[in-house]
Parts: structure tokens; sequence; C-alpha cells
């Protein structure tokens, strides 16, 4: 009799384990799938960009740094407000995020921003009859050109892209893993229990301890302001990163209500299954 | 089963472990998740933390007027000092932020007249010119370095000659500069000024040649001495 109930403990502790690792790689596995669908895909980041208006805003700011370069080198309000196009910026925007998603540096394409800049900087010198120095021409259109590349840019990837690259290389095989390991969790649990309620109290406890957790990291990211706090120069940047993580905390939610409704579905399973086990 | 047997064992349904375990678990996720990520991602959360400030960031291209014109006429209030000169009394001064429009600058004979702001920001030269943050404020005894477009408020500089009258208005009082010379330098020539001068004087510069289309590798220094105004009490400086 004492061996049984002794067997009966290891059983139960061994049980309990499995179940932790359960939540764990269940945790896990849920911040993989937000990170897939959210920070490492890139429509994602363009759906932001266009929610926020993104390219319109990046080209106002762009054309402001062009009007400072101008009251530098002697070009007028008028020649600055029509070299860069939402269109452009879009383009070279769109261009950058494929290059940075595709492991690359993120290089910025500036030949058609050069050849505008250039060609329209020609027009005006003809117009205006301007005395040029071709040396400090050529400065006028390198600082240009590098203002048009930071503006395209986003510093954020740039500080973070040796993480980004590896985190993004390994994640598709690391959620296979942890869905491979909770199946694997599953079928044991499943297979190594008689009685079938007993399946359902170790999926609830994961699941709950999942719900409890996610919740507290929603609930931290929502009482922080999100990234509301966050130091960026640029506001369309800075609107879309906003935007950026208020939709990722959602998704933490819903993911934290979908542990929560399936705690609640498992331990009701549990609880009938018991029920109903005691009453035969 | 008893209908009494079956009540006892439905109340036992669920017990402690079910509130227990699961907080356990998440304790346990929060723990074995800090192991993994600290040693690999702690340097990029630590740096990260760096990139936010206590609120929202103001976006705003404003700038915030503190000039308020000391009349030709009128007396500021003063301190004697150790050696008994005046000087302006350091709790009248309202001291300047980066960005703000502290004072204004006037040279008649080049036709400038234009808001002087503390640091040479974009924001201070789109709308005036502005005093280069390391340097030293009118009255304090130092090198006030101003900087300003060529193509706009410091054009007229191209008329700069010695002997010319610089006026600069400040809230706290109105100082006088003489231009003593003009010279053209490289950009990157770094004895074209002294931050570390213990008497008052005052230089001025912007791009040079003026009316050229494309960013200049030289510039035009105008340097000038202060020939009127009254210094500021020092213990402003010490003191913020």
């Amino acid at each position: 009799m004492a061996k049984k109930t002794a067997g009966k403990k290891v059983r139960d502790i061994l049980f309990g384990v499995l179940s932790f690792f359960l939540s764990l790689f269940l945790f896990m596995l849920s911040l993989g799938v937000v990170g897939e669908i959210s920070l490492f895909n890139k429509s994602f980041w363009i759906d932001q960009m266009n929610s926020t208006n993104y390219f319109v805003d990046k080209c106002d700011e762009m054309t402001d740094r062009l009007v400072i370069l101008g009251y530098a080198s002697g070009l007028s309000k008028d020649f600055c407000e029509k070299i860069v196009d939402p269109i452009m910026i879009t383009t070279d925007t769109e261009t950058y995020l494929d290059d940075f998603f595709e492991g690359g540096t993120g290089r910025v394409d500036t030949t058609a921003f050069k050849q505008k800049f250039i060609s329209e900087l020609e027009s005006y010198i003809k117009e205006k009859n301007a005395k040029v120095d071709q040396s400090n021409v050529d400065y006028l259109v390198k600082n240009a050109e590098s203002r048009y590349k930071d503006c395209v840019k986003i510093p954020l990837l740039t500080q973070i892209a040796g993480y980004f690259h590896a985190v993004k290389k390994y994640l598709p095989y690391i959620t296979a893993g942890l869905a491979l390991l909770f199946a694997v969790i599953v079928l044991v649990l499943t297979f190594g229990n008689r009685w079938r309620h007993r399946i359902f109290k170790y999926l609830y406890f994961a699941t709950a301890a999942d719900c409890l957790a996610l919740t507290t990291v929603a609930v931290y990211v929502s009482i922080n302001g999100g990234l509301k706090n966050i130091n960026l120069q640029s506001r369309a940047l800075y609107q879309m990163v906003v935007l950026f993580a208020n939709n990722v905390n959602i998704m933490l939610w819903v993911v934290a209500a979908f542990f929560l409704v399936s705690a609640f579905l498992f331990f009701f399973l549990y609880r009938s299954f018991y029920l109903r086990l005691t009453s035969d | 089963m008893s209908r009494a047997h079956k009540h006892r064992h439905n109340k036992k349904v669920g017990g402690k472990s079910f509130v227990i375990l699961p907080i356990l678990f998440f304790v346990g996720i929060f723990t074995v998740m800090y192991i993994a990520i600290a040693p690999t991602f702690g340097t990029l959360i630590s740096a990260a933390s760096v990139m936010f400030s206590d609120g929202e960031n103001d976006y705003s291209t404003e700038y915030k007027n503190i000039f308020v014109p000391v009349q030709e006429n009128a007396t500021v209030e003063t301190v004697t000092n150790t050696v008994g000169e005046p000087e302006v009394k350091a709790e009248t001064v309202e001291f300047p932020h980066y960005g703000n429009q502290f004072a204004e600058i006037k040279i008649p004979a080049c036709d400038i007249e234009c808001p002087l702001f503390m640091g040479d920001g974009d924001v201070a030269l789109s709308n005036g010119v502005g005093i280069y943050y390391g340097s030293f404020l009118p009255g304090y005894g130092g090198t006030t370095l101003i900087a300003g477009h060529n193509n706009t408020f410091f054009n007229g500089l191209k008329y700069a000659e010695a002997g010319q009258e610089i006026i600069i208005r400040t809230s706290y009082g109105n100082y006088k500069y003489v231009i003593r010379e003009t010279a053209v330098k490289d950009s990157l020539d770094t004895t074209a000024y002294d931050l570390s001068a213990d008497y008052e004087n005052l230089i001025l510069y912007t791009c040079y040649p003026f009316d050229e289309i494309g960013l200049t590798k030289d510039r035009f220094f105008v340097y000038a001495d202060l020939v009127e105004g009254i210094p500021l009490e020092k213990e402003i400086g010490e003191g913020e």
C-alpha cells in the first residue's frame, strides 16, 4: 500500500514538472508566434506605416531637412519643396525594408532622389544664373543624399540588426521545435494517465500559468504606455513605433484571453470527468 | 454513492493546488526566461533603457521667446563687485535654455537685425542666428560665438568692416561691440576662435563665399570687442 502511494507521488511530481515545461514552452511559443507575425514580418511593418500616414509625414520631414539645408546653401524654399514626394519615400522605404529583412544591412537606394535633386539643381542654377563652385555643389549633393538616407533609415533597426537577424533566422525552427515539444508533452500526459480528468488538470495548470504570465507582460506594457516615452527624432517614426507596440500588446492580450478561456475549459472538463468518475 | 458523499466530492473538486500551482508555474516561467535571456540580451535591454525619457517627446518646432527689451534709458538692477564696479544682479536674469530666443542682434551698417537664440540648432538658424552652446552669453566676460546662415540672416555680413558697431539687446541689458577685423578661414580651422579667452569679445561667423549655391568649406569671421555694457554678476555662471 505504502509502495503504491510513493509511486503515485513520484508520478504526480513527474507530471507536475511536465506540466510546468508545457506552460514554459507554450509561453515561449506564444511569444514566438506573436514575434513572427509582428516584429519579424515585413508586411506588418508596412501596415503600421500605412496606418500612421508614415510616408506622407516622412516626406514632410525630409522637405523640412532640405529647407534647412537650403538656408545654408542658397536654395529657395520652393526648390526644396519639390524634391521628394511620398511615392519616392514609399518605394525607397520598402526597398530598404526588403534588404533588411533579407539579412542585409538595410541599404537605402538613393538613385531616384539623387537624380531628381541634381536635375532640379541644374535647372535652378541655370534659372538664377547663379555662380557655383563645382566642389561646393558636389558637397551639397552629398549632404542632401546623406540626409535622405538618414530619413529613410529606421535607426532602431540599425541598432538591433545583429540580434534581429540572428533571432529572425532561428525563430521558425525554434517555434516549430516548441510546437513539437508541446505535442510530445501532451501525448505523454495523455498516454501516461489512466484517468482523463488528470490530463485536463495538467493542461489547466499550464494554460492558467500562461494566462497569468502573458497578462502580466501585457499589463506591464499597458501601464508603461507602450513605447510612448521612446526618444525618437522623427515624429513619423515615433507614431509608427507607438502604434506598432500597441498592436503587439493587443496581440498579447488576445493570446492571454485565449489561455484564460482554455484554462476555464480544461477546468470544467476536469471537473465533469472527475465528477463522472466519482459518481460511478 | 450516497447524495451526501457525492456532495462532499463536489466540494473537493479544484482545491488549493488549482490556484497555487499556476502561480508557481508563472513565477517559474519568468525565472527561467530571465536566466535564459539575461546573459544574451542583457546588454541590449540595458542599452534600450537610455532610449526612453520621462515624458512624451515634443515635436513642436515652436520656440520660446524670453526676450524682453531693455529700454535705452532704463536701468537694470545691479550689484557692486569687489573692485567697486557694477554688475547685473544674478537673481534678475532669466538664464536662457537651449533653443530659447533671448536677445536681438543688430548691425546697422550691414542692415542686419534679427533674433538671437541660445544654441545654433536648426530651429535657431531657421529663425535667426544662434550662440554656440559652448561659448559665453554677452556680459559674461568671455567669447560669444554666434553662427548664422550666409543666405539668410547673416547675408549682410558681406558688408562688415572694421570699426562698425554691433549691438546685442538682451533682457538683462544692452551690449555694444565694435568690429576689430574680418577674416576668411577654413571651416576646420580651430584657431579661428578662442573660446577660453578671459575678456569679453564677440565672434560672428557664416559660410563663405556669400550668394553662392552649394555647401562651402570656408567661413567668414567677424571679430569684435565690447565697448559698452554692464557685466553679469559672476555667481550666475558658478551657480548654474
